[in-house]
């Protein structure tokens, strides 16, 4: 599988499924996204954390800080509640998205 | 800039920006190890490692810079950049930052000096407990009569009784002594029951109130106010059980109020002392007093006057019976208790309420034409800046940011303005105060100082970021009304803004003008008016004469002044002219009872004074010697009880002074000139009814002296005269006690026409602004016309009629809403002129004059370009 530009908008999509399996540390973030993405998307780090950060504020990600594994400090983000329901929306969405780019495309039915 | 920085350190540190920042920095680095980590393991040394995740990482810069767009910190940055920004845009343009500064700062000022004033006299609370239930008894009868002040018998049944509507009420009363020592000087003092002391709870710099005995016998002692202390025992650090001669009388002193401490009346008296401790400046008359108190806690003053009511009538005056003649139905003279709340030093009356009223709208109107002035001062400003302004909407800036960041500017003139009106405002306070109360203070009293406190400042604040806010936000809104796409040309292009811009400019001139004329015409009327109050004529010569203010009056004292160089005559008089008027009193003029102005007079009265006889003839020595019941009256009083008749050998029926409710029949001997008995601004009186008088069995007060020559050594051999035959007199000249009676009128004046001057000069500077903004704006126009043939002269004129033109309609404006409200003050205050021509045909001639002056510079300067250089630079 080739690399791929993610779509603008969607890095907070990603970022909180990432983030909905278990608590995790901007790299840990990071990591997790290139590891289910099987290694396609490539985040900018620097804007990561932006994007982090706005999450936060919208109280969608509550942050703590923790140690590592490497045992090193790092602020732990975990989903909140509302940030679960927002999960849940925006993937919605987005299957209603890519069904009907898939039927504008012919995708599907070539597919079938 | 460095005081800046150093302020935003401490709020970030206050608000927890300074965490913010280290958890911004912690996280990233946490970041580039982790990935560095990794990156080691692909077999990198750890050096390499980190410096190839730090490029990975990207621009930290933008990442922090993103992070606190995000945060809550946004607009704390934004308030330092736009206040660093304003900062250097003042430094820059600092005639614009001085000129801006100065008219808020003249403005905030002169409210604040009003509103110290006002607060302290009428809005701070006084210093007790349940101040708001503070109120003071008065008594009205039937007939109109009232009295406010009874026996101290009467006075206690009320402050005694167990079921009194007040919870602690209080006697007292004003009276004026002599304090003796080697200089024996007039003081005043406050005479009170003990229950005041418990009210006021005052704290002293040493010693203790005046207090009763366990069986309640007062204290003979006294409790100095700062001012007595300082005048009375040269600010003696020993002062405490000390004595002080008071009419003779040796009272201990026990206690000394602080500076800026007072009691609870406006004039803070020199000492206190407690009802019935001595008997001093009651001048042979049983002492009486008013009563106050607090009123108990949800009992209302109608309940309360309800309540005194029968208590009121049993006191002795009410019980007094009238006579038959007097008051043919009995029992129909009622008397009623009135309770009134005075809750501030001065109780609300409605004497002071068109006066406070005034002084509001004069202060309003200063103040709007500042904020139409300082507005148009922002229009100018930022229309300037455009160009600045359009390149930072180019880069993104919001019309919300950029209206932000020119209120920022607006708001942080105006507060350099508070500051700079405080330091004005203090300085003032105090000047003012003085020439205010030089009245009081002449007369030996102390008024409490008037302070600029902490809530005067905190309210100019407010005001000064009302003013702020609201002149910067039309002009900013004005501005950032403007297409983005033209923004970066600064040409022609612009010109939609800039048109609007300018008329608005002109509108405010206009604002200014119309709102500034009521204030000079105002100022006019009232110089005007002080101006012929200093030429009065109280209808007798005042040059030469002296009210002496003798502490009694004795056929010794006479014949001593008599033989003092320079005395030409001397008179005894129970009312003094000129100082409150006379004694009113009941008479009967054929057959209707009515109140006349009376005064009891020896028969060298109308030489003395220079009162010229009209008709019949003037007392005669045994006739005043023995009261014989006749009487002089006023042509004023003749023409009005028998117009076109003769009065003399008719009968006038006066109260009798010694038996309550008896009237007694004098006849008239003869008609003598008017002339002013009361204050000056009362004018002559309308009824007087001279007495016979100051024979040996019945002494009057008051001496007046005429002198020759009036000067200081002639006074002070009065006052040597009245020593040596072992007496105390205050000579005091008529042309002083005149003046001081002017002074309310001069300080009237006074602030009105600063207020007047503030106004011009806003105006001018206003219209100055406007007129050598436009000219600027059309230097192109100048230039082209220029070429195209227009003559220089052609070019002044235009600037100079358009500029009238704008003062024209100003006047045109406000020349009808000066008459309404003229005419509206004049109905309220009697002794202004409604309609002044002079006042009302100088001040359009003066704006008119001052708007040529204000725009001839800039016209000039129009008229002088020139068009090739003209053309180019545009």
């Amino acid at each position: 599988m080739g690399t791929a530009q993610i779509l603008p908008g969607t890095l907070e999509l990603l970022i909180l499924r990432a983030v909905s399996l278990g608590p995790l540390h901007g790299y840990g973030v990071l990591s997790r996204i290139e590891q289910l993405s099987s290694g396609a998307f490539t985040i900018e780090e620097g804007a990561l954390y932006p994007a982090l950060w706005r999450l936060e504020r919208q109280d969608l990600v509550s942050s703590e800080w923790g140690a590592s594994a490497s045992n090193r400090r790092a602020k732990f983000y975990a989903i909140t509640r509302k940030g679960k329901a927002r999960l849940g929306e925006q993937v919605e969405a987005w299957d209603r998205l890519v069904d009907a780019m898939g039927m504008v495309l012919g995708k599907k039915a070539d597919a079938r | 800039m460095r005081p800046l920085h150093a302020l935003f350190g401490w709020v970030d540190r206050v608000t927890g920006r300074v965490g913010f920042e280290r958890n911004m920095t912690d996280e990233i680095e946490s970041h580039i190890a982790a990935r560095a980590d990794d990156l080691e393991q692909t077999g990198l040394s750890r050096v390499e490692a980190l410096r190839q995740a730090r490029r990975q990482f990207g621009r930290q810069i933008r990442c922090r810079e993103a992070g606190r767009d995000i945060s809550r910190y946004r607009y704390l940055d934004e308030l330092h950049a736009n206040l660093r920004d304003a900062l250097r845009g003042l430094v820059r343009d600092r005639s614009f930052a001085v000129v801006a500064t100065s008219v808020i700062a003249s403005v905030l000022a002169t409210n604040m000096v009003l509103f110290a004033f006002l607060d302290a006299y009428f809005l701070r609370p006084l210093p007790i407990a349940s101040a708001d239930r503070h109120v003071e008894l008065s008594v009205r009868g039937d007939q109109g009569r009232w009295r406010t002040a009874w026996p101290l018998n009467d006075v206690e049944r009320i402050l005694t009784d167990d079921n009194s509507v007040l919870e602690r009420g209080y006697a007292f009363t004003t009276r004026r002594v002599i304090v003796g020592g080697p200089h024996p000087q007039r003081a005043y003092v406050e005479v009170v029951s003990p229950s005041y002391f418990d009210l006021l709870r005052p704290r002293l710099m040493m010693g203790r109130p005046p207090a009763a005995d366990q069986h309640g016998r007062p204290e003979r002692a006294v409790m100095l106010s700062h001012s007595g202390w300082k005048r009375l025992t040269a600010s003696d650090p020993a002062v405490l059980g000390r004595s002080l001669l008071v009419d003779g009388v040796s009272l201990a002193v026990v206690g000394v109020l602080p500076e800026g401490t007072g009691g609870l009346e406006p004039v803070t008296p020199e000492f206190w002392m407690l009802a019935g401790a001595a008997d001093v400046g009651a001048a042979g008359r049983a002492p009486e007093y008013g009563i106050a108190g607090v009123l108990r806690e949800g009992v209302s003053v109608d309940q309360a006057a309800a309540a005194l009511t029968p208590l009121v009538r049993s006191f002795s005056f009410a019980q007094a019976a009238p006579s038959a003649t007097q008051n043919p139905e009995p029992g129909t003279r009622t008397y009623d208790a009135r309770v009134e709340l005075r809750t501030t030093l001065l109780r609300e009356s409605r004497e002071l309420q068109p006066l406070a009223l005034s002084l509001l709208l004069l202060f309003g109107l200063v103040t709007a034409i500042a904020a139409a002035n300082l507005t148009s001062l922002h229009l100018a400003r930022a229309t300037a800046r455009r160009h600045d302004l359009s390149i930072r909407a180019a880069l993104g800036a919001s019309r919300g940011r950029l209206i932000r960041h020119l209120l920022t500017e607006s708001l942080l003139v105006s507060m350099v303005a508070a500051v700079v009106a405080w330091g004005l405002s203090v300085a003032s306070v105090a000047a003012v105060q003085g020439i205010v109360f030089s009245l009081v203070s002449d007369a030996g009293m102390t008024m409490l100082p008037v302070d600029v406190d902490g809530r005067i400042v905190l309210a100019a604040c407010a005001l000064a970021a009302v003013v702020g806010i609201g002149c910067g936000l039309l002009p900013a809104l004005q501005t950032t009304k403007m297409d983005r796409s033209l923004a970066l040309k600064r040409d022609a292009l612009w010109l939609s803004g800039t048109v609007s811009a300018g008329r608005l400019r002109g509108a405010l001139v206009v604002v200014q003008v119309v709102l500034s004329l009521p204030l000079l015409v105002g100022a006019g009327i009232l110089v005007r008016s002080a101006n012929s109050a200093t030429r009065v004529d109280v209808g007798y010569p005042i040059d030469g004469l002296i009210d002496l203010r003798p502490d009694g009056t004795s056929a010794r004292l006479l014949d001593k002044l008599r033989s003092v160089p320079g005395v030409q005559a001397i008179s005894v008089v129970s009312s003094t002219p000129l100082t409150g008027g006379m004694t009113r009193m009941s008479g009967r003029v054929n057959g209707s009872e009515l109140r006349l102005g009376t005064n009891e007079v020896d028969d060298h009265f109308f030489d003395t004074l220079g009162i010229s006889t009209i008709r019949g003839r003037v007392f005669s020595a045994s006739e005043a010697a023995s009261r014989v019941p006749v009487a002089v009256i006023s042509e004023a009083t003749a023409r009005r009880f028998w117009p076109s008749q003769n009065a003399i050998g008719r009968t006038i029926e006066l109260e009798d002074t010694e038996v309550v409710g008896q009237y007694r029949q004098y006849e008239i001997v003869g008609v003598v000139a008017d002339v002013m008995s009361g204050f000056f601004f009362q004018g002559r009186d309308a009824n007087a009814v001279y007495r016979p008088g100051g024979g040996a069995g019945s002494p009057l007060p008051d001496i007046l002296v005429r002198l020759d020559r009036e000067s200081a050594t002639s006074m002070a051999a009065l006052r040597t005269a009245c020593g040596d035959v072992g007496a105390f007199c205050e000579p005091y000249s008529f042309r002083r006690i005149l003046a001081q009676q002017r002074v309310p009128f001069e300080v009237a004046s006074l602030i009105a026409s600063g207020l007047g001057f503030l106004a011009l000069g806003l105006a001018c500077l206003g219209l100055h602004g406007l007129v050598r903004f436009s000219v600027v704006q059309r230097t192109r126009e100048f230039g082209i016309r220029q070429a195209l043939g227009a003559t220089r002269r052609r070019i002044l004129l235009g600037v100079l009629v358009e500029a009238v033109r704008r003062v024209g309609w100003g006047i045109g404006i406000g020349l009808p809403i000066c008459l309404g409200l003229s005419a509206f003050i004049a109905s309220r205050v009697p002794i202004v002129a409604s309609f002044d021509p002079v006042a009302y045909g100088f001040v359009p001639l003066v704006l008119l004059a001052a708007a040529l002056m204000a725009s001839v510079f800039p016209a000039l300067r129009a008229a002088s370009t020139d068009p090739i250089r003209a053309l180019r630079e545009q």
